[in-house]
């Protein structure tokens, strides 16, 4: 009865902060950007995007409740929490009705943006300081000092674990509970010892390529103020780095803490655990803060027209989601819906991490199912 | 140094490139040795091909104006810059069809060369 009710909490945890991100999305996308289609302020308070606006709350509003109410109705009425289809299919139907709703808005967005002529062009002019690039490029070589201790640290698991190896026993622990007590053991085998820790090495290389290129996405520079602007803009970069950085540190003990604790067969201190479970979210709030700050800075100032850069332009977005443009070098740049950066799938690099990406993904949904 | 580009102009990048760097030499914005970005970044700075960011690195490199070295990049050439003579030619050749353009518009040979003085006036920079 104490695991249903943990697993319900979870659930509706989940669900929740799923709809709360995905219908604020918009609140955190950036400027004249309205649901993927660029579109610039002024055009947003006309009573045709209040409305489209409006019925997108409505129907995310609509799915989180249905989905919900009808998957802790079925999770409670078939009372087999150990089944993870239970969770895992109700989520995917969630995301993929929420996509649709976000489509239905990108579509009447986009025939709205269509039905006024006198729309003037969008500037085309850009300026670019080089003390800026220059600036970006030192920090960047100081996070890649700073990564190679995560780095180590997981190569240095990987080979502690490859040493180790024959002295483990035939059964090794895969999973331990909410309590920290093992739960689950698998047969040792060199892929179900070694998977993990190469799977560490891979999210650290990850998460400081998604630093690195940090560094590397464009940001518009105010015209108006090139100096103000330029200290906020790298304040606002340290700052995200930053939080990246402590996200991968305490990720990356946790690992540790689970591998070492897998080595010697033994169960897991919570206390432990539980610090290490706030460093992320710690990286996070970091994250976000820098990120409000910066926001609010930016609209606080008068509006002056915005430099333009190539993913202004509507043609390179398929959807309003999928950047591609082949002529653009820059492997990540801002998204159009919501808060983060975005892969150039025009770009090979781009191409190439998509499909690492979703790799890493689908193989950490479905090898619980081969492992077991 | 700030460089200004219009995605609109008649110009392509790669020529509009080539003067922001000619002028901010001129200006002292970038002084002899200084570095200019790589190529890639300013590339994925600006949002454009690598080649365009190339060509005008090389033709700037070709002309004088800037070192290519293998480990510190594209740096600004010592000042002032020996011209080779076929490009001495091309600067007359130019100066004559601007010349040119200006007379057939009226402009007064007095008025072009005031221009001329108020623009090398913010070229004083020592070299």
């Amino acid at each position: 009865m104490n695991e249903m009710f943990l697993i319900n909490m979870i659930l509706l945890f989940t669900f929740t902060m799923l709809y709360l991100g995905f219908s604020f999305s918009q609140e955190l996308s950036k400027d004249n950007t309205f649901y993927g289609i660029y579109l610039e302020e002024k055009y947003k308070q006309h009573p045709n995007a209040k409305k489209i606006k409006k019925a997108f709350h409505m129907r995310s509003l609509i799915v989180f409740l249905m989905t919900s109410i009808l998957t802790l109705f079925l999770l409670n009425i078939t009372k087999s929490p150990e089944n993870p289809l239970i969770i895992l299919v109700p989520l995917v139907i969630q995301i993929v009705l929420y996509f649709c709703v976000y489509l239905e808005a990108y579509r009447k967005v986009r025939s709205f943006k269509a039905s006024f002529t006198e729309t003037k062009p969008m500037s085309s002019k850009t300026i670019i300081d080089t003390d800026f690039i220059s600036a970006k490029t030192r920090l960047k070589k100081i996070y890649i000092y700073l990564y190679s201790i995560p780095m180590l640290i997981a190569l240095g698991l990987m080979a502690y674990t490859f040493y180790k190896y024959p002295e483990l026993p035939n059964k090794i622990p895969v999973h331990w509970n909410h309590l920290g007590e093992i739960d689950a053991w698998a047969p040792k085998t060199y892929m179900s010892v070694l998977f993990p820790t190469i799977m560490q090495v891979f999210l650290v290389l990850l998460l400081a390529f998604a630093t690195l290129s940090v560094f590397t996405s464009r940001i518009k520079l105010d015209a108006s103020d090139i100096e103000a602007s330029k200290t906020s803009a790298l304040n606002y970069l340290k700052g995200i780095a930053l939080g990246l950085y402590f996200m991968t540190l305490s990720i990356i003990s946790i690992f540790a803490i689970i591998t070492l604790a897998g080595l010697k067969g033994i169960n897991l201190s919570t206390s432990l655990l539980w610090v290490t479970l706030f460093g992320p979210l710690f990286g996070i709030l970091i994250i976000f803060y820098s990120f409000i700050k910066y926001g609010y800075k930016k609209k606080s100032k008068e509006e002056s027209p915005a430099p333009f850069t190539p993913e202004d332009e509507d043609q390179y977005w398929i959807l309003g989601f999928l950047y591609n443009n082949p002529n653009d070098p820059a492997v990540m740049v801002q998204k159009r819906y919501g808060l983060g950066w975005t892969l150039n799938i025009g770009n090979t690099i781009g191409k190439l991490l998509l499909i690492i990406l979703l790799v890493f993904i689908l193989s950490s949904l479905f090898l619980p199912f081969f492992l077991r | 140094m700030l460089i200004e580009l219009d995605f609109n102009s008649q110009k392509p990048i790669y020529e509009q490139l080539y003067e922001q760097i000619i002028l901010s030499i001129a200006k002292g914005t970038l002084t002899s040795g200084d570095s200019l970005p790589a190529v890639r970044t300013l590339a994925e700075e600006i949002g454009i091909n690598l080649h365009t960011v190339n060509k005008t690195y090389n033709i700037l490199k070709d002309e004088g104006y800037l070192l290519i070295d293998r480990r510190k990049g594209a740096l600004v050439s010592k000042l002032p810059i020996t011209p080779k003579t076929e490009y001495h030619d091309h600067f007359l050749d130019e100066l004559q069809l601007l010349t040119a353009k200006s007379h057939l518009m009226g402009m007064k040979e007095d008025d072009f060369i005031a221009a001329c003085k108020n623009y090398f006036n913010h070229y004083k920079g020592e070299l």
